[in-house]
C-alpha cells in the first residue's frame, strides 16, 4: 500500500530530517512509528500526504507514484489519505456537524450527500449525539474524536496520524487509541506517529523506530524500545 | 451547481468577515470609476462647447456697394471651390440694411443718420464657413487670390476670428482632462493595491480553513476562486455604487448644466442614458478584470497549493 524506497528529505539550507529510509507497508496494517523528537517522523508523514516532497528516493502510494506528484493532483491524493493532527486542527466558529460537513462541502459534495455521511462518521467515533456542540464545549479527546470522523469522510484507504494523543492523559489517549484500532479492523491502513509507550505498547503491532532521521529498527510485533 | 453554491457562500463570507477592509477596496474603486465618469462627462461638455464655438465662427465677405446680387452669386460660386468650405451664402444689400436696422434699432441717432443719407451704402455680403475650426486660415488665405472676384468686387474680408477662443478652449479642455486622467490612473492604481493587500489579508485570515480545505482534498480551484471572485464582487458593488450616485447627482445638475451651455448637446445625463449599458458593461468589466489580475498575484504569492 505504501512504498517508501530510499527516501531523503534535506530542508533548506542543510538540515537532513530523513536519510535513506525505505520500508514496505501493506494493505490493513497498523504501523506505529516512534522515535525522539526531531528525528524526522513528521516529515516522513508530510511526504506521504505529498505536502514535502522527497529530495531523493521514490514513494509509491496504492501503485501510484507521488513522488513528482503535480500540484493538480493533490486533492486526489489526499481525499484517499486521512490525516490527523495533535492539534486537533478544528474550526472553532463552527459546530461539530459544520467541522466535518466542511470537509465535503469544500469538495463538493451535495447537500444530501453530507446529510448521509456526516452522522454516520461521527457514529463510528461515538458523537452522534454531540452534533451541535462547538469545539471548545468538548474535552481534548472529543475533540479528537471530531477530527478522525472529519478524516474519515472520505472512506480513506489509509489513515495517518501525527501524535493524535499528545495533547490527551491516559484515559483519552486510550480511548483514541481503541478508536484507531477499531478503524483498522475496518480494514483502513493505519500509519500511528506517537510518543506515547503506552499507546504502542497496548496496540501490539508492527513498530518502526526512528532515530536521527534513519530507521534503525523495524518489528512485527513491538514494543516500544526507547 | 451545489459546487457554484459554495463557492458564492464562501465568496460572501470573506466579504463579510473582512468588512472594513471590503468597504476600504470598495470606496477606493468607487473613487476609480466616478474619475472615469467626470472624465467622460467633460468630454461630453468639451464637445457641445467646441460645436458651439465652431458654429461661430465665420468669414464674411463684404462687396462693394455698387456689386448686385448676381455678382455676389458669382463669388460665392467661386468660394465654394476653395478646399474646406463648407458653404457660402450670399446676403444681399437689401438684406444687410434690414440687418443692420434692426440690429441699431434702440439706438435711433444711428438709424436717423442711415435713414437721412436715404440710400443703402452697404454691399451684399457672402458669410463663408469651413468644415473645421482648422480649415479657417486656408480658407483665409485663399479668398485673397483675385480668382474669386473681378477686380473691385471684393471690398473687404473680416474674419470673426472665434478661432482663438476655441484653440484656448480645446487646450484649457485637456489641460483638464490630462489632470481627470491622472486621478483616474491614481485611483485605479490605487485599488490594484488595495485589492493586492485586502486579498492578502483574507488568505492570512482564513489560514486555518486553508490549511484543512487542503488536507481534506479540496480541488486548488475551488479554494483559490473564491478569492478572485470577491475581487470582482468588489469591482461590481462599486460600480454600481458610482453609477447610483452619479446618475443621481446628473438628475439634479443636468438641467442647470443644459440651460448654462445653451443645448441638448450638453446633456451628460442624456448621454449616460443612451449609452447606459456599454458604460456599465466597460467600467465592469475593466475593473473586474484589472482587480482580479491583482487578486491573482496575491493568491500566487501568499496562497500556495
Ligand atoms: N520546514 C522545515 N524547514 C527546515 N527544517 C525543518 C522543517 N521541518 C522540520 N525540520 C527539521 O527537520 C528535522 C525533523 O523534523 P520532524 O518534524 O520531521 O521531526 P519529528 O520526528 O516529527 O519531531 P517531533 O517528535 O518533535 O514532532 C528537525 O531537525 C526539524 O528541525
Ligand atoms: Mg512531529
Amino acid at each position: 500500500m505504501i512504498e517508501l524506497k530510499s527516501i531523503s528529505k534535506t530542508y533548506p539550507p542543510d538540515v537532513v530530517a530523513l536519510n535513506n529510509v525505505s520500508a514496505h507497508i501493506e494493505a490493513g496494517e497498523f504501523v506505529s512509528i516512534v522515535g525522539r523528537s526531531g528525528t524526522g517522523k513528521t516529515t516522513l508523514m508530510k511526504i506521504m500526504t505529498a505536502e514535502e516532497c522527497p529530495s531523493s528516493g521514490e514513494i509509491v502510494i496504492g501503485g501510484w507514484n507521488i513522488t513528482r506528484i503535480s500540484s493538480g493532483e493533490k486533492p486526489v491524493l489526499r481525499r484517499q489519505i486521512g490525516v490527523v493532527f495533535q492539534d486537533f486542527k478544528l474550526l472553532p466558529k463552527k459546530t461539530v456537524f459544520e467541522n466535518v460537513a466542511f470537509a465535503l462541502e469544500v469538495c463538493g459534495v451535495a447537500p444530501d450527500r453530507i446529510r448521509a455521511i456526516v452522522p454516520q462518521v461521527l457514529k463510528i467515533v461515538g458523537l452522534e449525539h454531540k452534533l451541535d456542540r462547538f469545539p471548545r464545549q468538548l474535552s481534548g479527546g472529543e475533540q479528537q474524536r471530531v477530527a478522525i470522523a472529519r478524516s474519515l469522510v472520505h472512506a480513506p484507504k489509509i489513515l495517518i496520524a501525527d501524535e493524535p494523543t499528545g495533547n490527551l492523559d491516559a484515559i483519552h489517549a486510550q480511548e483514541i487509541t481503541d478508536l484507531l484500532l477499531k478503524i483498522n479492523q475496518f480494514g483502513t491502513t493505519l500509519v500511528l506517529v506517537t510518543h506515547n509507550r503506552e499507546v504502542v505498547n497496548r496496540i501490539r503491532k508492527r513498530v518502526i523506530t526512528m532515530e536521527h532521521g534513519t530507521i534503525v529498527s523495524d518489528q512485527k510485533t513491538g514494543k516500544y524500545l526507547l | 451547481m451545489s459546487k457554484l453554491t459554495r463557492l458564492l457562500k464562501s465568496t460572501f463570507q470573506h466579504f463579510r468577515r473582512n468588512l472594513w477592509l471590503s468597504m476600504v477596496t470598495i470606496l477606493i474603486m468607487g473613487f476609480a470609476s466616478v474619475s472615469a465618469h467626470v472624465l467622460i462627462g467633460t468630454r461630453v461638455l468639451a464637445a457641445s462647447a467646441a460645436q458651439l464655438l465652431t458654429q461661430k465662427v465665420d468669414i464674411t465677405v463684404y462687396l462693394t456697394p455698387t456689386s448686385n446680387t448676381a455678382a455676389a452669386e458669382g463669388v460665392a460660386t467661386k468660394i465654394k471651390t476653395i478646399p474646406g468650405v463648407a458653404s457660402a451664402t450670399v446676403e444681399s444689400a437689401e438684406e444687410v440694411y434690414a440687418a443692420f436696422q434692426q440690429r441699431y434699432a434702440q439706438e435711433s441717432d444711428t438709424v436717423k443718420a442711415l435713414k437721412a443719407i436715404n440710400v443703402n451704402p452697404f454691399g451684399p455680403v457672402v458669410r463663408v464657413r469651413g468644415n473645421a475650426i482648422s480649415d479657417y486660415p486656408t480658407i483665409y488665405a485663399g479668398l485673397s487670390d483675385p480668382a474669386f472676384a473681378p477686380e473691385g468686387v471684393i471690398q473687404r474680408t473680416s474674419f470673426d476670428n472665434n478661432a482663438d477662443l476655441l484653440n484656448r478652449f480645446s487646450s484649457m479642455e485637456r489641460t483638464i482632462r490630462w489632470s481627470v486622467e491622472g486621478v483616474l490612473a491614481f485611483f485605479l492604481l490605487l485599488s490594484l493595491v488595495v485589492v493586492y493587500n485586502t486579498i492578502r489579508m483574507a488568505i492570512f485570515s482564513q489560514r486555518d480553513e486553508i490549511g484543512i480545505m487542503k488536507l481534506v482534498g479540496a480541488s486548488n480551484w475551488f479554494i483559490r476562486l473564491p478569492f478572485l471572485l470577491e475581487a470582482i464582487l468588489y469591482s461590481v458593488i462599486a460600480i454600481v455604487v458610482s453609477f447610483g450616485v452619479w446618475m443621481a447627482l446628473l438628475k439634479w445638475a443636468d438641467p442647470f448644466i443644459v440651460q448654462l451651455m445653451t443645448t441638448s448637446e450638453a446633456s451628460i445625463l442624456g448621454y449616460y442614458q443612451q449609452n447606459f449599458l456599454v458604460l456599465v458593461t466597460i467600467q465592469v468589466a475593466a475593473l473586474a478584470l484589472a482587480s482580479m489580475a491583482s487578486a491573482g498575484l496575491a493568491v500566487g504569492r501568499y496562497l500556495k497549493v
